[in-house]
């Protein structure tokens, strides 16, 4: 089922002197099983929207609705425990948010927090963490002597063992290294082939071209562009306000010059090597 | 975060805020020692409060503070004042003021209102006292103030200079701090965890995985910050000169000079057991 | 003169495990060097004992030609300044103006010349305006330029910056990047380590020095490096946009190897 926001208002601190209105009439679809990058400048409200999308926040007037419940203005439905469950949210800089003595409880603790046995637990945590690559030599081991990378991924893995439908990061590849977030990226695609909704907040506009295949524009709180992210950076919903990856701006002139650059080559270095040559 | 007004520096221009701290913490000291003493009686002792809450109000208003604001702080302590109320009437008291109440047939002794009142008026002068002193003086200029208070004890090898470091550094990570805390909770909630509802056991589950990253973060923390101050030449044991430094004005010679008058008159009252003819 | 001088270094954290593995390099005066490496190269390992906040090494460090140990920390503290890779725990005064005080004070640098000082250095990277800020009203990038400018204040003779722009976003390490071009410029004298895993900021170094495995495994120029993709894939690191383009097309690759018009114009033909 889409998530969907109808008229999503949200103002942080009102009838203070402090007010701030960080969503302003945000109405938009993110479909089932697609991979959707958000972008934003720095107080867009980008994470104001994602908070929304597990109830985290609750709108000050409009409708969210997320695995058909529905979240009113300033009501906190009853059943908040299975949208948070559906949409798992990765914050950014995740590895704070590991406190247990060993790997394998601390991803454990998800699952068991939305009801599932202790059996159950274990068994979705040590697929989770199959599955970000870490093995079992990891399960009993303090999360805390693990390197910055590793944590992450346990964080990570946390999440996944809540077997969410959709799965939100705010910039997880942030702070890694080009050869880890290469494999955390291949991690994403890899759910998303298997059917996971995947929701990205970013502000790397690589990753947006190499991996997403829609683009939610924010900016003062308002949403405006939703749109491929062909059109965002080759056509005509083109936005000057962001950097351009180096591989647009060679295709840019390129197509100036006369050149036919087809649409698979648009998205990665490799592709539009690989598509030249063929040519 | 609007509603924290205890504590909170409010950025106006009275003259309160123009006072040099030290002599702000002076004279907050000296008007909370004068509402802990007691005279020679019961009515001298009401009279004389009374005097003190009326400079009290005086400063507060200079200070641009509203009755308010000061109402909001006091709010949620009723519940323990009844309480205490409570603990007074059930306590024998012997007292001079003899004589009680007869409400449906329970004794109230006028002294255990009494005493509840004299517990209830220091506590809201202290607050009132707290509220101006932190509304007027940045947190920064207070722990130069306290500083310098604990300067002199440097002869005896206290490290005035570290506490102040410490002081001046843990003020600077309050909003990063919390804004931490937010953020990990925002986590594990996300994670499925309830800080609001749930039986015990579930709440200090959540307040663990609360303050467990909280602490690891903190130490983390600790750890870097220790290595940029070392790597930018600081040394606590060596001379080093002042960016911020406090500048004595006129008005807080006059402000001395006031405090220094008002805390002798109450200190001579006290000691000579002064009693108002009634 | 070589400014950074460190011979057959090594260092093991614990028995076992070592880190680094007999070390050696000079660096001259005046070059902006990059120090890159895969994950548990070392690196970070050697920017901590080039800070000075590790012992218990073998070998030898010589900043400025003065012996790095116990009793000469402090003066080559004096020296080295260092910009550390967590905006926030850097970041030690309570406003802009009083984190550059900082360092200034430490200086024993009398109060008449300080607030010229300030001013001067938080303009050098534009943030006079930010003076009276507090740090949670500013971006990542922005905190790192306070930082530099710290150090710039201290007027070092070098500039160890341990992975300064890992945690900053886009915008904030495009800022970082154009400031170090800035101070090249100012300060042609300063000798600039930048500990990086970022090929686009390492490609504008003089040098890069690659570890792997606890060794030094490449000296050089940059383009000597990134033009030779088996050793780079052998040292785990990733090619910069254009030297990809080099890789492909060889044969055809402009003059300007960083001009994407050259590229477009060549690709054209």
């Amino acid at each position: 089922m889409p998530i969907k926001l109808n008229h999503v208002f949200h103002i942080y601190s009102q009838k203070t002197p402090f007010q701030f209105e960080a969503l302003q009439d945000v109405s938009l679809v993110i479909e089932e099983k697609s991979f959707t990058a958000i972008i934003g400048h720095t107080g867009s409200g980008k994470s104001t929207l994602i908070q929304h999308l597990n109830a985290l926040l609750l709108p000050t007037s409009g409708e969210v609705e997320v695995n058909g419940i529905v979240i009113r203005a300033n009501q906190l439905p009853k059943d908040v425990k299975k949208i948070r469950q559906y949409a798992g949210v990765v914050f950014q800089f995740p590895e704070a948010q590991l406190f247990e003595e060993r790997v394998l409880d601390d991803v454990m603790f998800g699952p068991l927090n939305f009801g599932k046995t202790k059996n159950e637990a274990r068994e979705a945590a040590q697929l989770a963490l199959q599955q970000v690559g870490l093995d079992s030599s990891f399960f009993e081991r303090s999360p805390f002597e693990l390197s910055g990378g590793e944590r992450r991924r346990v964080a990570i893995a946390g999440i996944l063992a809540m077997q969410p439908k959709v799965l939100i990061l705010d910039e997880p590849t942030a702070g890694l290294d080009p050869e880890r977030a290469s494999h955390m990226m291949s991690l994403f695609t890899k759910l998303h082939q298997q059917g996971m909704t995947i929701i990205l907040v970013t502000h790397d506009m690589e990753l947006v071209l190499q991996f997403a295949n829609q683009v939610i524009v924010m900016e003062q709180g308002k949403v405006i562009a939703q749109t491929s992210p062909q059109n965002l950076f080759y056509g005509a919903s083109r936005q000057e306000s962001f950097i351009r990856p180096p591989l647009v701006q060679l295709i840019e002139k390129l197509r100036k010059k006369g050149k036919t650059i087809t649409a698979n080559q648009e998205r990665s270095l490799v592709d539009f090597i690989a598509g030249w040559k063929v040519n | 975060m609007a509603s924290i007004t205890l504590g909170r520096y409010m950025p106006y221009h009275s003259l309160m805020h123009r006072l040099d701290p030290r002599i702000k913490l002076f004279a907050m000291i000296s008007l909370m020692v004068s509402i802990f003493l007691r005279f020679g009686s019961v009515w001298t002792d009401l009279t004389l409060y009374a005097v003190i809450f009326l400079l009290i109000s005086f400063i507060m208003r200079m200070t641009n503070i509203k009755f308010s604001q000061l109402y909001r702080q006091l709010k949620p302590l009723w519940l323990m004042l009844v309480f205490l109320l409570v603990i007074n009437l059930l306590l024998p008291n012997t007292q001079e003021l003899s004589g009680y109440l007869d409400l449906w047939g329970i004794k109230i002794y006028y002294a255990a209102l009494l005493q509840t009142f004299y517990i209830v008026f220091r506590l809201v002068l202290m607050i009132a006292l707290t509220l101006v002193i932190t509304a007027s003086t940045r947190p920064l200029d207070l722990t130069y103030a306290i500083e310098w208070y604990l300067s002199p004890l440097k002869v005896v090898r206290f490290p005035s200079h570290e506490v102040a470091m410490t002081m001046s550094i843990a003020l600077r990570f309050i909003p990063t701090l919390l804004e931490e805390t937010y953020r990990i909770m925002k986590a594990q909630a996300s994670r499925g965890v309830d800080f609001i509802h749930g039986k015990l056991k579930e709440k200090l589950r959540a307040m663990v995985s609360l303050i467990v990253p909280l602490f690891i973060s903190a130490f983390q923390r600790s750890e870097e910050l220790a290595n940029a101050m070392e790597a930018r030449g600081y040394d606590p044991s060596a001379k080093r000169t002042r960016y911020r430094e406090l500048t004595w004005h006129r008005c807080d010679t006059f402000a001395l000079l006031f405090m220094m008058v008002y805390l002798s008159l109450f200190v001579a009252l006290y000691v000579s057991g002064f009693t108002l003819p009634l | 003169m070589a400014m950074i001088k460190v011979e057959h270094l090594s260092f093991a954290y614990e028995a076992n495990k070592t880190v680094l593995n007999d070390i050696s390099f000079h660096i001259p005066q005046g070059q902006f060097v990059a120090l890159m490496g895969h994950n548990g190269s070392g690196k970070s390992t050697l920017a901590k004992l080039l800070a000075g906040l590790l012992e218990n090494k073998t070998g030898i460090i010589k900043i400025d030609d003065e012996l790095l140990n116990a009793s000469s920390i402090r003066d080559i503290r004096k020296k080295l300044g260092i910009v550390f890779q967590n905006p926030d725990n850097q970041f030690i005064g309570s406003t802009v103006a009083d984190d550059l005080a900082f360092g200034l004070e430490n200086r024993f640098v009398p109060h008449e010349l300080m607030q010229k000082r300030i001013e001067a250095f938080a303009d050098q990277v534009g943030m006079k305006a930010f003076l009276h800020q507090e740090p949670t009203s500013l971006s990542g990038g922005q905190k790192q330029r306070v930082a530099i400018a710290g150090v710039l204040a201290m007027e070092p003779k070098v500039l160890l910056l341990d992975e300064a722009t890992a945690m900053l976003d886009p915008q904030g390490k495009k800022e970082i990047r154009e400031l170090m071009l800035r101070i090249r410029l100012q300060y042609p004298t300063l000798t600039i380590l930048a500990i990086t895993h970022d090929v686009e900021e390492a490609v504008l170094a003089d040098q890069i020095l690659v570890l792997k495995e606890g060794r030094l495994a490449f000296h050089g120029l940059p383009d000597t490096l990134f033009r030779d993709v088996s050793l780079v894939q052998d040292l785990k690191l990733s090619l910069p946009f254009v030297y990809e383009l080099l890789a492909a097309f060889p044969k055809i690759a402009p003059k300007s190897l960083f001009d994407l018009d050259a590229w477009a114009e060549v690709l054209c033909r």
